[in-house]
């Protein structure tokens, strides 16, 4: 059934392959540059304007924080793997199946709302002062 | 035998049939895979490539564009969301051209499942540039190993799809 591959596919595989690895390397990168911190703060910004800051250490499990955002409310709630997004009324619910977070650089959009709520570090950042100081 | 580029396209009178029922296929198939659950945010099956491909193949290059022009206009009508409308428009934007470009100039060379695979990459990377736009959270573009892990799957199975049904279209309709 279906047609053989042709001889130019192997070349065009290839070179998807290295997008794919370079996306690899790149987000890898994202994610460990964004790491580590101390004095972790879940923020929530709106329209680019940080509109609530909590400190992650004063969350307890099952707390939950009331985010008006673009004609809808976000409902996030803290638990033992992180915070969670549990409610919203937007129409396609992308962030509720986001992952939880709780290090830092970690996000949850909700693109509807033009919510973003993220982790933060308050700290000095270990490995470059310079940046979290023009950050 | 399909052959790349050196075939004969459709009729006038074909393309007006096979450019709307294509797009109006390829809306409803968009919205019904809204509705299947994928483990994460912004990975789609993407099927309804299956009738822009098949509008590349069977009447050329304007006809894809028409195609995807009418899904993305109407689809953004159904369900008057703006922002699924600004990354899809940014994916599109990326993946029309490269599907375009590969079938046209190295047709002769590629498989229609390649071509698929590429066109679902390019999509993706376009959609990820515009969330990272849109929010001004370039984290988010950590994702894109995922969405392209997928999009390899899909675009594949799509493209083997769209290859199918083209040949098949192709002996009904008595096309050569």
């Amino acid at each position: 059934m279906g047609l053989p591959p042709k001889r130019g596919d192997l070349i065009l595989y290839s070179v998807l392959a290295v997008i794919f690895l370079a996306s690899c390397a790149a987000s890898g990168l994202l994610l460990f540059t964004a790491r580590g911190g101390s004095d972790l703060v879940l923020e929530a910004v709106l329209d680019g304007k940080v509109v609530e800051s909590v400190d992650m250490k004063s969350l307890k499990d099952e707390s939950t924080i009331e985010i008006r955002a673009g004609g809808g409310i976000n409902v996030l709630a803290a638990g033992p793997g992180g915070v969670k997004m549990i409610s919203a009324d937007c129409r396609g619910g992308d962030c509720l199946r986001m992952p939880a977070i709780d290090s830092n650089g970690d996000v949850i959009v909700c693109l509807p709302h033009r919510l973003i709520v993220r982790v933060r570090s308050r700290g000095p950042a270990k490995a470059s002062p310079i940046d979290s100081m023009t950050y | 035998m399909i052959m790349g580029t050196e075939r004969k396209r459709l009729s006038s009178t074909g393309r007006l049939f096979l450019i709307p029922l294509c797009s109006a296929l390829a809306i409803v198939t968009g919205v019904a895979e809204s509705w299947f659950p994928l483990p994460f945010p912004g990975m789609r099956l993407g099927i309804a490539n299956v009738f822009h491909l098949l509008a590349l193949i069977l009447s050329g290059p304007g006809s894809a564009v028409a195609v995807t022009a009418l899904r993305l206009s109407l689809s953004f009508f159904l369900s008057g969301n703006v922002f699924s409308l600004a990354c899809s428009t940014a994916g599109l934007m990326l993946s029309l051209p490269v599907s375009v470009i590969l079938y046209v100039r190295y047709g002769a060379s590629l498989s229609i499942p390649a071509i698929s695979a590429a066109s679902a990459f390019a999509f993706n990377i376009g959609q990820v540039a515009a969330v990272v736009v849109l929010t001004g959270e370039p984290t988010i573009a950590a994702y894109l190993p995922l969405l392209l892990a997928a999009a390899a799957v899909t675009g594949f199975a799509v493209g083997k799809l769209a290859e199918t049904l083209a040949r098949r279209l192709r002996q009904a309709l008595f096309i050569r």
